[in-house]
């Protein structure tokens, strides 16, 4: 779904106002926002109006609630996005982006992530163009794509998990980890054409699935590779950048802001429903 | 999220979703912490101007995307058009927003977004840091600086000297660069309905007051211009030099 471009400035606005409502994902994620606080104003509540020892012991209870919802709405969230990718096509609207400066932003938010979550990992990024490297791209879908592919390897690399994401010539970036790679032909199968494996289907683990839809959406092409050293290797083939008839370049302070919350809060929540919440600090 | 000030009084805010759960869980944190006074939770649109017209005016407005009664980019206009003084930060809480629309958001005049599901210590802390950069903050600040200072200078705070350096401070401080004296006096002696000469000598009498005092303050504020504390400073001599402490002491 793509803002009309024609119509009166009325009806623009209005449909405008339609989308902010984000469809089947904006009504999953309007109530999950409502269980979610409800569990946190009953924390802060009981913390300040009941006894210690009555808080001691709903502190667990509630605890598991709020990582359950945590769960069940990236769940939903990945759901709604696979039965988009089958249905309709994802909400969509490309913009210029500069895939490094996208990257850089990335890995700052990851360590950030990494730190608040006391993981023993790291993600790289190297840049071996040192120019910009242009697209036409949902930065919502690339946000998403990289968190799946992020908390994929976070799950099963050894510690310490050794991300990396390499800017190579020729608009083809690399994305490696030390885990243990593909485990089959099936998952290379699934990541290429979007078939999916068994374990999909019984299990539903669906992060190969999604990485597949959102590339797919984007207009990338995903390439697993058999490199020197095991690992997961997959390097993305960018489409030409076809800069669009208007140019309108989102670069104030205020939006870079804003850009750089929306990016992490992506991830945070990926990374809360995949490795749990981050703990709450000790008083 | 770190809180960027820790301000001493809560930030007066209002809380607008049409969901009444939504509405009914943020009153019920709000009642647990200190950092934040939801003065409302409203559903509509409507009732947020109604409540902002009535006044008075929260330092943030933390408004759903999806008011059942208005278009948010109405409702956005609208509150544009009452020029609120001083106008509040707005967050906007939103299922999803793309570049465009977030462009859309902060053209129309809102200030931040947060999507949906948040964490209740998320949206609290981006309204206390909003209003740690609102213009009504900021006023309350420079004045609460400015009272410490002219209290060690033994200033008369009912004289209307004392009064138009306020004035100035409010504008000065914030400002961070030079501007005419001539300009401040004349826009104070508009308000105050006397003419420019007037403030001037209000001002001058003051300073020649905390001169008579020779407070160590009025001393130090000599020896920074290498002056005796028995030559006095200038208006523009104290004024610029007040200004510029209070700000220091206000970038902490």
């Amino acid at each position: 779904m793509v803002l009309q471009k024609g119509g009166t400035q009325a009806e623009r606005d209005q449909q405008a106002a339609l989308e902010l409502g984000g469809g089947l994902k904006g009504r999953m994620a309007g109530s999950f926002c409502v269980l979610q606080s409800s569990v946190e104003a009953m924390q802060h509540y009981l913390a300040a109006k009941t006894d210690p020892d009555v808080m001691q012991e709903l502190t667990p209870v509630l605890a598991e609630m709020e990582q359950s919802i945590a769960y069940l709405s990236r769940l939903c969230a990945n759901a709604a996005d696979i039965a988009l990718a089958y249905t309709g096509g994802f909400c969509s609207e490309k913009m210029p982006l500069e895939l490094t400066e996208t990257l850089t932003r990335l890995v700052n938010c990851v360590g950030e992530e990494l730190l608040a979550r006391k993981l023993d990992a790291s993600l790289v990024l190297d840049d071996h163009v040192q120019e910009p490297l242009w697209l036409m791209a949902d930065t919502g879908l690339v946000d998403a794509l990289f968190a799946n592919l992020i908390s994929n390897s976070l799950r099963a690399c050894p510690t310490p998990a050794t991300l990396r994401i390499a800017c190579l010539p020729g608009r083809e970036p690399l994305y490696t980890d030390n885990g243990p790679g593909l485990r089959s032909t099936l998952e290379r199968t699934c990541l290429i054409q979007g078939v999916p494996t068994p374990e999909t289907l019984q299990q539903g683990q669906l992060g190969l699935l999604l990485v597949h839809q959102y590339a797919n959406a984007l207009g990338w092409t995903l390439r697993p590779e058999n490199g020197p050293a095991s690992g997961f290797r997959l390097r993305i083939l960018l489409p030409p950048f076809v800069p669009p008839a208007e140019l309108t370049l989102h670069s104030s302070a205020a939006a870079t802001e804003n850009r750089n919350a929306l990016q992490r809060l992506c991830l945070s929540r990926e990374l809360d429903g995949t490795l749990g919440l981050i703990p709450p600090k000790e008083p | 999220m770190q809180l960027k000030y820790k301000r001493p009084e809560p930030v007066p805010t209002l809380f607008a979703d049409a969901e009444l759960g939504l509405r009914n869980t943020i009153r019920i944190y709000a009642a647990s912490q200190a950092d934040v006074e939801i003065r409302a939770t409203l559903a509509t649109g409507r009732q947020v101007l109604a409540a902002l017209q009535a006044g008075p005016c929260p330092e943030v407005l933390v408004l759903d995307a999806l008011l059942q009664d208005m278009n948010l980019f109405d409702l956005l206009a609208e509150i544009g058009r009452m020029e609120l003084k001083p106008h509040p930060a707005i967050l906007v809480t939103a299922m999803r927003l793309s570049p465009q629309q977030q462009d859309r958001l902060l053209t129309a005049g809102c200030d931040s977004f947060i999507l949906k599901p948040y964490s209740l210590n998320m949206l609290f802390a981006m309204v206390v840091n909003h209003a740690a950069d609102s213009q009504a903050f900021t006023q309350r600040r420079v004045d609460r600086l400015l009272d410490w200072h002219l209290s060690a200078l033994r200033a008369d705070f009912s004289s209307k000297g004392v009064d138009y350096i306020r004035c100035v401070m409010q504008v000065l401080v914030p400002a961070g660069s030079a501007i005419p004296f001539n300009e401040l006096y004349e826009q104070i002696a508009e308000g105050e309905a006397i003419n420019c000469e007037g403030v001037v000598t209000a001002v001058r009498r003051t300073i020649k007051q905390l001169q008579s005092r020779q407070t160590e303050e009025y001393r130090d504020m000599c020896a920074y211009y290498g002056k005796h504390s028995e030559q006095g400073l200038t208006n523009a001599e104290f004024l610029s030099l007040l200004a510029q402490r209070v700000r220091q002491e206000l970038r902490g």
